[in-house]
């Protein structure tokens, strides 16, 4: 069964996974069998999809980030927290991140 | 997040291949130019390999940074001298110069061509190096023919 996402969920960088952040732009290589495939797809996250990233270390809640992007982003905590469970889905779904909690 | 084929270009490319390797997976990406023709051609896709403990090889064909790592430099070791690798792009009259082993991030382990695989033989090395380093020999050959008819060219009748 689909775990839905909660405010103490955390969540943490999948091993198959490279990410670079060059001038707030974060890149995502998937690796598969030992291979990053630049030929193939690659995906980009913004600004605020790095910052979420970079939180994504198997220590940090959802409830944690959503508060740091509050007091960074002129956003309300819906908004943002909205758009953090969003990423956090498609990132589930691309097996970038995988949860702990 | 967006995602797709894009073009990372500059530094952005070049540093997402370096995190690659240092994980120490291989890495695809196609390429551009003609200082390895007819080797590797523009429009082929390479698989770049980390060495793993092993030393660069003469003939091995490597990646090094260039241009304050803005860019990535595919050409081959054509000698070991104690002081470096010698680096030649196989289609260049001048060799790059020496490298030292840090500045070498991987060796070319495939090359895939309109999704046919070119097969990396390893007993064409040989004739690859020679080929290459006999360009620097005809490149100093015409250097001194153009030498000699300039100061022929240039010399006071009497």
């Amino acid at each position: 069964m689909k775990k839905s996402i909660q405010n103490a969920s955390v969540f943490k960088a999948s091993d198959d996974v490279v990410s670079k952040t060059i001038e707030g732009t974060t890149m995502l290589v998937p690796i598969i069998a030992g291979v990053g495939n630049l030929d193939a797809e690659i995906f980009q996250l913004n600004e605020t999809g790095s910052r979420i990233w970079e939180m994504m270390d198997g220590k940090t809640s959802i409830e944690t980030i959503v508060a740091c992007l509050c007091d960074e982003y002129d956003a309300s905590a819906q908004a943002i927290r909205e758009d953090v469970v969003e990423l956090v889905q498609v990132l589930l779904e691309k097996q970038f991140i995988s949860r702990i909690l | 997040m967006s995602a797709g084929r894009m073009t990372i270009q500059g530094q952005a490319f070049s540093a997402i291949i370096d995190a690659l390797i240092r994980k120490g997976v291989s890495v695809k990406f196609r390429v551009n130019g003609t200082s390895m023709l007819p080797g590797i051609r523009t429009g082929d896709v390479i698989q770049l390999s980390p060495f793993q403990g092993r030393f660069p090889e003469l003939g091995d064909v490597v990646a090094r940074m260039a241009d304050s790592h803005q860019s990535i430099v595919i050409h081959r070791i054509i000698k070991i001298q104690k002081q470096g690798y010698l680096i030649k792009g196989d289609s260049l009259f001048k060799a790059d110069g020496l490298f030292h082993r840090e500045s070498i991030i991987g060796f070319v382990s495939g090359i895939q061509r309109e999704n046919r695989e070119i097969l990396l033989d390893k007993a064409k090395r040989k004739r690859d190096i020679l080929l290459s380093t006999y360009r620097i020999f005809c490149f100093h050959r015409l250097a001194d023919r153009v030498r000699k008819v300039w100061a022929l060219a240039v010399k006071p009748s009497k």
